[in-house]
């Protein structure tokens, strides 16, 4: 029963609540569209929990008003999600789905064998070893004692004593996350931590790695990529600070989600413009897009909602991403500015993404 | 400024992988004229001038107050950048593909390799959770519930990062910012703790509901004259002692 519901609350939820943006992209093959559906779905899932998760905080509730409150928004999410696809599905016209299964044959066949099998091979690493790190013993117990004390932040997770508002930590949701899958399985958020929760970050890592294959190298070689990314991971272990070292060794901690996740989904939308947008990169690549105005203006209303969900996702796993996730997406707005000659359409991208760093930006200067 | 190298070094390690990430963002520099030049390109050689801004890191420091401005690296692409640039130039020639993969095993180091700061070990549980912390989590989780209350524990110094991950039922008079390097406070009844032998004196300043010692430590005092009492042995290693001065209070 634990598993099943693990199963509906890890695959089938963010898969479904991810679906209504997917859909409004461009066609594409079902594969590309479940990973995207899967990946965004996370962005959402995590994206409004951690708004929740800050109003309960600053509101004092416990963690069973978060919980439900969270299933409350989740669940209708996810039928909504679930009934747009049917809708769409069965609406006669124009195949939902593209099929392109010719074109995964031999060369691009084979690393994508490959390439799955190096994760495999990491999250079943990640089950047969156990890579202890000292800060568990604050995100964990913070975890922990959402679960059994019905405490957001309140307890010294060290100690157990009653603490002040610790504002660095408690504006990111992550151990509260845990708290909440806890509660919803009954499964002990250590576990779910440190067992459950890394295949999912290390699949959703992969994925978004593979959406900027598709993007940044053609299709037929995105296999390829994804492969070379595995052993990259698998061989990255250079530092103890190296974003590969935080992926695979420490992966339940929000800076491994922030590192080997978010800010690689950041590139992936960036990406995602250039290769509708940048006809230099389109002819070189030999990229079709549809570049009819109603397909451009869907195309940059969903990239501007991704990219907001996931600076929130940002939030959700480190409040760290305030000064990181500035510096980058100022670093790119300003460069693609240059680049396209359109600063209005490039600043456009990064508003609502901005006014959200904005907030909690306020928020951590105001609560400090 | 040194202070910001020693940084990066900390973060690159040897460097062999950031070389290979240097050279492949040269390849795209004289290879590409599109946008990918543009957001691989110039956003490193632009994340790079920050890291070794004094401006902004003494912002950050002002702002944040510790030593992780170094994480500004993990904006660098390089996980991207080589594996993009090694599928162009596998592209055009399929022979580079070994070489390729050569170069990233050679350059890099094994993650799952034990280092002092990630020590790589088999799970011995579900938890990932040393198994004698599990146990003796569980004996109080027992007692917490027959109590009907948390209970305030002296534990062995071993047990500090991972206990209060199994069982919040389990207070502790000292965390794990003891075992930070950086922590300028102390905590006698941790000092004492450590020692072989413990001195009792410090243990019963705290008012413990429970003590645990390890099979190689001892007690300065006899314990009993100071109320104590040996209620179990766990895995054979744990001594486990009550304090026998609140029995009355929570049988009330």
């Amino acid at each position: 029963m634990k598993i099943f519901l693990l199963v509906v609350w890890l695959i089938l939820l963010p898969l479904g609540i991810g679906m209504p943006i997917t859909l409004q992209r461009e066609r594409d093959t079902l594969g590309v569209k479940a990973m995207q559906s899967f990946l965004t779905g996370y962005f959402v899932v995590l994206g409004i929990f951690q708004i929740l998760s800050t109003i309960a905080v600053l509101l004092h509730l416990t963690m069973t008003q978060l919980t439900m409150v969270s299933i409350c928004v989740y669940v209708p999410l996810a039928f909504f999600g679930y009934g747009v696809y049917f809708m769409k599905l069965i609406r006669p016209g124009r195949a939902l789905f593209e099929d392109r299964r010719e074109g995964l044959k031999g060369f691009s066949a084979c690393f994508y064998v490959l390439a799955v099998l190096l994760m495999i091979a990491q999250i079943a690493a990640g089950f047969y070893y156990e890579t202890p790190n000292a800060d568990d013993a604050y995100y964990l117990a913070e975890a922990l004692e959402a679960y059994e004390k019905d405490t957001l932040y309140t307890l010294d997770p060290y100690s157990g004593y009653p603490m002040e508002f610790d504002v660095r930590h408690s504006l990111s949701g992550f151990p509260l996350f845990y708290s909440f899958l806890g509660r919803i399985s009954g499964v002990h958020p250590t576990i779910i931590a440190h067992t459950v929760w890394p295949p999912v970050v290390i699949l959703l890592a992969y994925i978004t790695q593979l959406l900027i294959g598709m993007t940044l190298v053609s299709r037929e070689y995105a296999s390829l990529y994804l492969f070379l990314i595995g052993l990259l991971n698998l061989f990255g272990n250079t530092s103890r600070f190296a974003t590969e070292n935080y992926l695979l060794t420490r992966t339940w901690q929000g800076k491994a989600m922030l590192s080997g996740l978010v800010i690689p989904a950041i590139f992936w939308v960036f990406l995602y413009y250039l290769s509708k947008f940048d006809t230099r990169y389109r002819q070189r690549e030999s990229i079709y897009y549809d570049s009819g105005k109603t397909a451009y203006r869907r195309e940059y209303v969903t990239g501007i909602i991704t990219l907001s969900l996931i600076t929130l996702t940002g939030l959700f796993a480190s409040t760290m991403s305030l000064f990181l996730l500035t510096v980058l997406v100022g670093i790119l707005v300003v460069l693609l500015a240059v680049y396209f000659k359109k600063p209005l359409m490039i600043l456009n991208i990064v508003f609502l993404p901005a006014l959200i760093i904005l907030a909690y930006a306020v928020l951590y200067v105001f609560l400090r | 400024m040194a202070q910001l190298f020693m940084q990066y070094r900390e973060y690159a390690g040897q460097g062999l992988l950031v070389a290979v990430f240097l050279c492949a963002l040269l390849y795209l520099a004289f290879c590409y004229r599109d946008g990918r030049k543009w957001l691989l390109v110039y956003t490193s050689c632009v994340v790079f001038v920050l890291a070794f801004c004094p401006l902004l890191s003494n912002l950050y420091y002002r702002f944040v107050g510790d030593d992780t401005y170094r994480r500004l690296l993990w904006l660098l692409p390089i996980t991207i950048a080589i594996s993009a640039v090694a599928v162009y130039v596998i592209q055009k020639e399929r022979r580079m593909l070994l070489p390729v993969i050569l170069l990233i095993v050679l350059c890099g180091a094994f993650t799952y390799k034990s280092t002092p700061s990630t020590p790589v070990r088999k799970a011995e549980n579900l938890y990932q959770l040393p198994q004698d912390v599990i146990d003796v989590g569980d004996y109080f989780n027992g007692v917490s519930e027959r109590k009907g209350r948390d209970i305030w524990v002296a534990i062995p110094v071993s047990f500090i990062p991972y206990i209060r991950q199994y069982t919040t039922h389990v207070n502790l008079f000292y965390g794990r910012e003891m075992l930070d390097p950086g922590w300028n406070g102390g905590n006698d009844l941790y000092d004492t703790m450590q020692d072989v032998c413990i001195n009792i004196d410090i243990v019963d300043h705290y008012q413990c509901d429970y003590v645990i010692y390890t099979h190689d430590q001892c007690m300065s005092d006899d314990y009993e004259k100071h109320g104590y009492e040996l209620e179990t042995i766990i895995d054979d290693y744990y001594y486990v002692l009550r304090n026998t001065r609140f029995d009355a209070q929570d049988e009330g």
